[in-house]
């Protein structure tokens, strides 16, 4: 394997490493704008350059491999000027319209500007002015005038999503970034090309205005929108969500997440479930009042079985392993059930960058963990159509946002207990409604299409009245004369994750 | 570093003070002597006949906050969050939104300052990039009755602007 120096420092790559990447392995950090580890190389931001002794004149680090003996200077006077100088290019037509610009804050050029340049523009003409705030898609906003021209998005549309949605034309000066004529840039990860864009070029129009990005705090999570479970980061401030990123996990999603999973934070605003409802009245937006409410279900529950009713589990695929395993657990200890019925949402659509078929986010672990405590696992609409649902006297539900089958007839029917955080369908067909918190406000396990297990963390308290699955199954398991063996979210975990022998990162 | 405590001890009355009277006496001659002192209007008097004479604002005095506006009246403000950003109080709420022109792009669609929190300290100036808010306007915030009062709106901030010299960045060189 090659040797090199860089910076007087010594490593050994493999051959066919670029001089960036070797550098990298050192911990020296080489800046860049058109190099992304996802995308094919295009060298043509020249940032990155670097001196290589015995070469006639500095090369890009990102493209250049490495050969036995090669002498790498990565801060020699000739480099930082040519940085200096690289910058001062880019910056001679860019707006510097930063005031406005939802990229700063996390803009590169901003930073390599204050790192490598901080110098005054030299420039006496006028810069050349290009259209701003063009909505080129249903996502994405472009700038051209901002625009570097580093073709990260053209390249990512051509070589990741293969839509070859985005195009460079004219020449010089005037080269300019975008969409075919009478064409919309649609791709379903437009999103990725707003990560991907260097500089504000290319800005959410979701996100476009609404909080600037030093005010965010980022909290990993996983996205709940299908089965993929990709790696998110989950932007917070003033108690909501901002907008949704990928979390690089080169095991799931690599860099990129869909714009469907992205946006679908916003599904559930104005119609969340933020307060208990007994018989469609609304209680108080208490916790106490929630607590109540939860005591009046278990004791509905509770005359169902004292006459000798049965009441069934409906579990959503949607939920963490946590509220999966309390749920189970109370069905086998207090209803003494050991049929579980799977309530998933329908299908959605795949591709073959992320997207899966099966829209739920924890159908593998659920159904592994159901397996595991005995129950026999049935669809929710396949057992609604067979005989024995007409026995069924009571419903409980946890978690929602499945269709609800018709009910067969005759049937014997009284009570429909929901654990929700949104007042959809199911909500409407509940004859007691327990408000749980939604996806981004809790911290659970959930494991992807591929057995994959992973944690995803709360970024968001939720409202007063909401109340953890395992607090309030374990208070209807109290108000029922029975004990669920669990406390707290720990020990609902702990038991959860060992009985399925799994840890955050393992295969389930 | 330990702090310096000078204790402070309180001297027993003499004879004199522990009668009464003679105290008594002296305070009203004190009394007696800032009234005729008043009443004859002499120079070194105290107290102002406010609010027909006033005290002579400081040259730093800066009063309420204003927006300043561009040439055709709109705010200069760009809703960039610099101000509120800095705020050491935290009393600025901005929220924008969209400019029909792309050349301004983004304009702030409630500002809103809480009097109340608001130290006077002069940062959102400071950290203006447009010379859109200034701490200049040399009017006394008003007494109000509730505390939702004291927060000063978009409107109110620009009824007190004026134009500014300085040429709003963007679309100069």
């Amino acid at each position: 394997m090659p040797v090199l120096t860089i910076d007087s420092r010594q490593v050994e790559v493999e051959a066919g490493t670029t001089i960036l990447k070797a550098a990298a392995k050192l911990g020296i950090d080489i800046p860049v704008f058109c190099y992304h580890d996802g995308l094919p190389v295009a060298a043509n931001c020249r940032m990155c350059l670097v001196e290589v002794k015995g070469a006639p004149k500095p090369c890009p680090a990102c493209e250049v491999q490495v050969r036995d003996g090669m002498e790498v200077l990565t801060q020699s006077p000739l480099v930082l000027e040519a940085r200096k100088a690289v910058l001062e290019f880019i910056l001679l037509n860019h707006p510097v319209d930063c005031p406005i610009c939802d990229q700063a804050g996390e803009c590169v050029l901003q930073d390599h500007y204050f790192a490598h340049s901080a110098g005054p523009s030299r420039i006496q003409v006028r810069k050349v002015h290009k259209a701003k705030a063009v909505p080129i898609g249903p996502n994405v906003m472009l700038d051209k005038e901002r625009c570097i021209n580093c073709t990260r998005c053209v390249r990512f549309c051509r070589e990741i999503t293969k839509t070859s949605q985005l195009a460079q034309v004219q020449r010089g000066n005037h080269t300019e970034i975008t969409v075919f004529p009478g064409r919309q840039f649609d791709d379903p990860y437009s999103l990725c090309t707003v990560d991907l864009c260097p500089v504000g070029a290319l800005t959410s129009r979701d996100f476009r205005f609404r909080k600037r990005s030093w005010l965010l705090k980022s909290i990993p999570a996983v996205c709940p929108e299908c089965s993929r479970g990709c790696n998110v980061w989950v932007d917070v401030a003033d108690g909501q969500v901002w907008r949704v990123r990928p979390r690089e996990n080169q095991a799931v999603n690599r860099w990129w997440a869909c714009d469907q999973g992205r946006l679908a934070f916003r599904r559930f605003e104005g119609q969340r479930a933020d307060r208990a409802l007994v018989d469609y009245a609304p209680r108080d937006a208490t916790r106490a009042a929630t607590m109540a409410a939860a005591a009046t279900a278990a004791g509905r529950l509770q005359t169902i079985r004292s006459h000798g009713g049965r009441v069934v589990l409906v579990l959503s695929p949607m939920v963490s392993l946590e509220e999966g395993y309390a749920a189970l657990r109370f069905a086998s200890v207090i209803l003494g059930e050991k049929l579980v019925l799977l309530a998933p949402r329908p299908d959605g659509t795949a591709d073959s960058l992320l997207r899966t078929v099966d829209a739920n986010a924890n159908r593998t672990g659920l159904a592994k963990l159901a397996g595991l405590m005995g129950f026999e696992v049935a669809d929710l609409g396949g057992f609604f159509a067979s005989p024995a649902a007409v026995e069924v006297a009571g419903l409980l539900s946890v978690g929602a946002e499945y269709p609800v089958p018709p009910l067969p007839p005759g049937a014997k029917m009284s009570q429909a207990v929901t654990l929700s955080h949104c007042l959809d369908p199911v909500a409407d067909k509940s004859t007691v409604l327990l408000p749980i918190p939604a996806h981004f406000e809790k911290d659970g396990h959930y494991v992807s299409t591929a057995g994959l297990v992973q944690r995803s963390h709360q970024a968001l308290p939720p409202a007063e009245a909401v109340a953890q699955v395992h607090s309030l199954l374990s208070e209807m398991a109290s108000k029922m004369g029975g004990t669920l063996g669990f406390t707290d979210l720990p020990s609902v975990r702990s038991a959860a994750l060992s009985l399925a022998g799994t840890g955050e990162g393992s295969h389930a | 570093m330990v702090a310096k405590v000078k204790n402070v001890g309180q001297p027993p009355l003499n004879l004199t003070e522990s009668l009464y009277v003679t105290e008594l006496v002296r305070g009203l001659l004190t009394t007696n002597r800032h009234f005729w002192r008043n009443w004859l209007r002499r120079k070194d008097t105290a107290t102002l006949e406010y609010p027909d004479r006033k005290r002579p604002y400081s040259p730093r005095w800066r009063g309420l906050h204003r927006l300043m506006l561009r040439e055709d009246g709109s705010p200069r403000c760009v809703a960039c969050m610099m101000c509120s950003t800095h705020c050491p109080a935290n009393c600025i709420t901005i929220v924008a939104r969209e400019h029909p022109d792309p050349a301004i792009e983004k304009v702030p669609a409630s500002f809103e300052i809480d009097l109340l929190k608001c130290i006077f300290c002069g940062y959102c100036e400071e950290a203006c990039p447009c010379d859109a808010i200034r701490v200049d306007s040399g009017v006394h915030a008003q007494p109000v009755y509730g505390r939702d009062e004291a927060i000063i709106d978009l409107a109110d901030l620009l009824s007190r602007g004026s134009q500014s010299t300085s040429k709003q960045g963007g679309r100069s060189l």
